[in-house]
């Protein structure tokens, strides 16, 4: 969840000072600007820019950690181009699980919310349910899924068998592993929804009662206000999703660990294992800054289609 | 919002009785779906496991009778009282720290003015981009080099520096929403910074600080990696770190004569009672969690 809040799209907004102080008092509020602002300094040069640094450093190396550090060249480049077959691997692993539970969560979010956003009586109650599986979502809830999607006493194989149909070997497959962990994921589709519904909830009642006026259905008010109007809010989510799903971690490396035959070998899953698993900090470094790279592109992405939409919204009105 | 625009005196009305209808059913199949899997769990916790291997239909009230004893075995199958405490050390260490830390910060970057400011909160904004992958080695080796593994301590200091961006950023906003004449009052009075930032900004930032410790908890309370990482020594281990070897050996498999036994009720044990400090805190504080992933998801 600390994923998918973890990433903003604003820009900073300094207010103006409001008045200006004599010389000296400026002087005093420097330092104590400094002496406020330090603690976060301090994380920075040592847990934030200093680490970088080094990882780009430990590119060009092979390390275990312990013993000498040799220089390798541009070694681990041309492995992670040319030879290794489990990172390509991870990466499809984590594109079609970000495709996959990115698009469905859009979709039924947005039907949640829009059901939600009708305000019948009790509305918040239901809003606070559907948010309880994000919100409980942890640890705990990934050893409910595993036992959920057991062969023989789980919980989906249960209702199946009450069915009639034949049993699934949900975590076990190649051709099940993948999307388990995509039912999984949407179960916390009360993230988006929280989000979206803010999103409806900020487009102005008018817009709508012009447009019925003008004598416009169900249908074409949604697709041509309603819509319109939430598609920053839908992109932003795109993005945010995105890279929450590629840093899935805790439920990969506690179900499957990548397993069956790499089915969900997911790409910081596959990071953690040449990391810390095979001690290869050179290479790891490599895959580490690919990932920084990737959601970076995806956050200027975000930033740069933020503003265009905030142009157009203002044009519109 | 499109049904509520209808012009008063209406027949329309009738129409509408089953939409609304069809609204509480949808919400109520939504709802049931959302919420079985906890159910289940919380009744598949009190059976037996052959109960659950048998049963034909999914009996959400468990027979008779309840079987409380799987919450002590799983409970005391690993040393789980252990792991307990060494979370809620590294857990409330963690949030005092970080609330204090991104306060102060928070503060700084909101209300003080001092060379570079904009600046360096543009760079607060962007480590936000920085996966937390790219900076674990080095700081793996850091901690190495320190001697600070198997300690709390890897988990703990770098949440007292600030806490992380997105802490900092929630109570900055937070912060710029109180009115500079209550500063400037206190500045009268004879406050410095320090005397502000005690008696004017931390009263009055409640609900930003709600906010934050409920994300801090459940960073803390969930966090696999860096346990995984820091701690090896299962003296050191937190819940979520002693789970993973639960699941691993204990639960999963007991090749007892060849028998493959899988320890499912334990499963459901142990994960109610890991969840439900998380659900406590979620449905006491619904109201700090849900407007502060919205705060920190949408509003600049």
């Amino acid at each position: 969840m600390a994923n998918l809040s973890e990433v903003n799209t604003a820009l900073p907004q300094m207010r103006p000072s409001r008045f200006r102080l004599p010389r000296g008092e400026a002087w005093r509020e420097n330092l104590y600007g400094y002496f406020f602002i330090s603690p976060w300094i301090l994380g920075f040069v040592l847990f934030l820019a200093g680490p970088l640094l080094v990882s780009l450093g430990l590119m060009f190396t092979e390390y275990a950690g312990f013993k000498k550090i040799t220089y390798v060249g541009l070694a681990n480049f041309e492995e992670l181009i040319k030879f290794d077959i489990r990172f390509i691997g991870s990466l499809r692993v984590s594109a079609v699980f970000a495709f996959w539970t990115v698009s469905l969560a859009i979709i039924i979010s947005l039907a949640m919310a829009l059901l939600l956003n009708q305000r019948f009586k009790g509305h918040t109650f239901f809003r606070g349910l559907f948010y309880l599986p994000a919100a409980v979502s942890g640890v705990a809830m990934t050893f409910v899924w595993a036992a959920m999607f057991e062969k023989d006493y789980g919980m989906f194989n249960q209702i199946l068998r009450i069915f009639d149909f034949d049993r699934v070997d949900w975590l076990t497959s190649i051709e099940w592993a993948l999307p388990s962990y995509i039912i999984m994921r949407l179960y916390g589709v009360g993230h988006y929804m929280v989000i979206m519904l803010a999103g409806l909830q900020s487009i102005p009642d008018d817009l709508h009662e012009a447009a019925k006026v003008d004598g416009a259905s169900g249908l074409a008010l949604f697709r041509h206000i309603t819509l319109p109007l939430l598609s920053p809010t839908i992109f932003f989510l795109m993005i945010v999703g995105m890279i929450g799903s590629l840093q899935v971690f805790t439920e990969g490396f506690m179900l499957t660990q990548g397993g069956p035959a790499r089915s969900t070998l997911f790409y910081v899953l596959y990071l953690y294992i040449v990391a810390f698993t095979e001690r290869r900090f050179g290479y790891a470094s490599v895959l580490a800054w690919l990932l920084f790279l990737i959601i970076m592109g995806l956050t200027l992405l975000q930033f740069w289609l933020a503003r265009r939409w905030v142009h157009y919204e203002s044009q519109e009105a | 919002m499109a049904t509520e625009i209808r012009p008063a005196s209406n027949p329309w009305i009738y129409s509408r009785v089953p939409r609304l209808a069809l609204n509480y059913l949808i919400a109520i199949a939504i709802g049931i779906i959302m919420i079985f899997p906890l159910l289940w769990m919380f009744s598949g916790a009190l059976k037996t496991k052959e109960m659950l291997l048998e049963e034909t239909v999914i009996n959400l009230l468990p027979p008779q009778p309840w079987q409380w004893q799987n919450f002590i075995e799983a409970w005391t199958a690993l040393a789980f009282t252990r792991f307990l405490f060494n979370t809620l050390v590294i857990t409330v260490a963690t949030m005092f720290g970080g609330l204090l830390s991104a306060s102060m910060v928070a503060y700084g970057f909101a209300r003080l003015r001092f060379v570079g400011r904009n600046f360096l909160f543009f760079i607060v904004l962007g480590t936000m981009m920085v996966p937390m992958q790219v900076t674990a080695i080095p700081t793996f080796l850091l901690f190495h080099r320190l001697g600070w593994l198997n300690t709390y301590l890897p988990l703990i200091v770098p949440m007292w520096m600030g806490g992380g961006a997105f802490y900092i950023f929630l109570l900055r906003q937070y912060i710029m929403t109180i009115p500079t004449e209550l500063d400037d009052a206190a500045k009268i009075d004879g406050c410095s910074p320090v005397g502000i930032y005690r008696h004017v900004i931390l009263p009055n930032i409640g609900p930003a600080l709600a906010a934050a410790s409920i994300f801090l908890f459940l960073h803390s309370w969930n966090d696999l990696w860096g346990p995984l990482i820091y701690l090896t020594d299962d003296n050191t281990w937190t819940l979520a770190r002693g789970m993973l070897t639960f699941k691993r050996t204990l639960a999963e498999f007991r090749h007892g004569g060849g028998l493959r036994q899988y320890q499912i009720h334990w499963f459901l044990s142990l994960g109610t009672m890991t969840m439900l400090p998380v659900l406590l805190i979620y449905l006491v504080l619904q109201r700090h969690f849900v407007s502060g992933v919205v705060t920190s998801g949408l509003k600049g």
